[in-house]
């Protein structure tokens, strides 16, 4: 078994939609136009008879059993010990079979055609940071980390909302 | 660069594609020949498409014995005259897609018919799409949020990034 799983974890209740982790994102990552690593979405909903709006960020969710990496013909699609799926672009030749077996439209495509995709920001990780998007997100709706940390800080959420009294959802 | 993208969960393995595939490069009805091809695999959903991807670094341009395959403009593009169907390309494809044609005895890949494919038009579940990559993107990740934020209930048709 691996040894921790690395996810990252999005609160639709607190997202509000501001896109802050897509612009930070292709910073980070310096992507032209064209490439979103992540992308909020907007769905319209009817919620007690109101019309409103509801955001999604989807970045590449590194999958545990990742559709991608079984389709991908040159094995250039690979998971790091911590779960992380990262793509060697060397080994890519732009087949596009991720993009059509990915069920979250992840797999993005470059200038070169070759595939790139989020990869956690593994090199902030890698130097004890967050990623660009959990940084910059002003609603702490994106939160990253392990599946043991990201459960711990959702259990402390709720604790606090529980013991202020606040209306349980 | 638009693509020639397929939904897989939407395709219906009904054959329309392939069969007018056949008819418009190869001048007859023959499913087997069309550029596009649908397999039937065990599992679910049991049935995907194969066309050439137009790769970015294509294998069957390293594969060609007599070098007649090249990337034009983002396109592989193929000179028939020249083949002496070895089918090295065919062997090299990570996909499949590199299909004969036994009228012209050479093998042929998709062409995107100059960029208005004709199978995008016939497909009756509007499973093939011609969109930029980036696209094509934007309408999954909006599919699968469709669906998530309304409790599993709507499908791809109800997405605002899906509606015209």
């Amino acid at each position: 078994m691996r040894k921790k799983q690395m996810m990252l974890y999005v609160d639709t209740n607190r997202c509000m939609g501001c896109r802050a982790c897509e612009i930070a994102c292709k910073l980070e990552n310096d992507l032209p136009a064209g490439p979103r690593y992540t992308m909020v979405t907007e769905t319209e909903v009817v919620e007690a008879g109101v019309e409103r709006l509801k955001f999604l960020p989807i970045p590449c969710q590194h999958c545990a059993d990742a559709p991608c990496l079984r389709a991908c013909p040159t094995g250039a699609i690979y998971r790091r010990e911590d779960g992380i799926i990262l793509v060697n672009r060397r080994k890519c030749i732009g087949c596009h079979e991720c993009l059509w077996s990915c069920p979250f439209g992840v797999p993005q495509y470059g200038e070169d055609g070759r595939m790139q995709k989020c990869t956690l920001c593994a090199f902030r990780l890698d130097r004890g940071e967050l990623p660009a998007c959990a940084r910059a997100c002003p609603a702490e709706a994106v939160l990253v980390g392990s599946t043991e940390e990201i459960s711990a800080a959702l259990r402390s959420r709720y604790g606090a909302k529980y013991s202020a009294g606040a209306d349980r959802k | 660069m638009k693509l020639l993208c397929i939904d897989r969960e939407k395709c219906s393995g009904c054959g329309a594609c392939q069969a007018l595939c056949s008819l418009e490069k190869r001048g007859q009805v023959q499913p087997a020949e069309g550029r596009i091809r649908i397999r039937r695999t065990a599992g679910v959903p049991g049935r995907y498409a194969v066309y050439c991807q137009h790769c970015a670094d294509p294998q069957c341009v390293k594969a060609c014995l007599k070098t007649i395959i090249r990337k034009e403009n983002g396109l592989v593009l193929r000179d028939f005259q020249g083949c002496f169907a070895c089918s090295a390309c065919e062997v090299a494809c990570p996909v499949g897609a590199v299909v004969y044609d036994s009228g012209l005895d050479a093998f042929m890949t998709c062409d995107l018919c100059g960029g208005d494919p004709l199978c995008v038009k016939v497909c009756p579940a509007g499973a093939l799409q011609f969109l930029e990559a980036s696209e094509a993107s934007a309408v999954r990740r909006g599919a699968y949020a469709g669906k998530k934020q309304s409790g599993g209930g709507a499908g791809h048709e109800d997405d605002p990034l899906c509606a015209d």
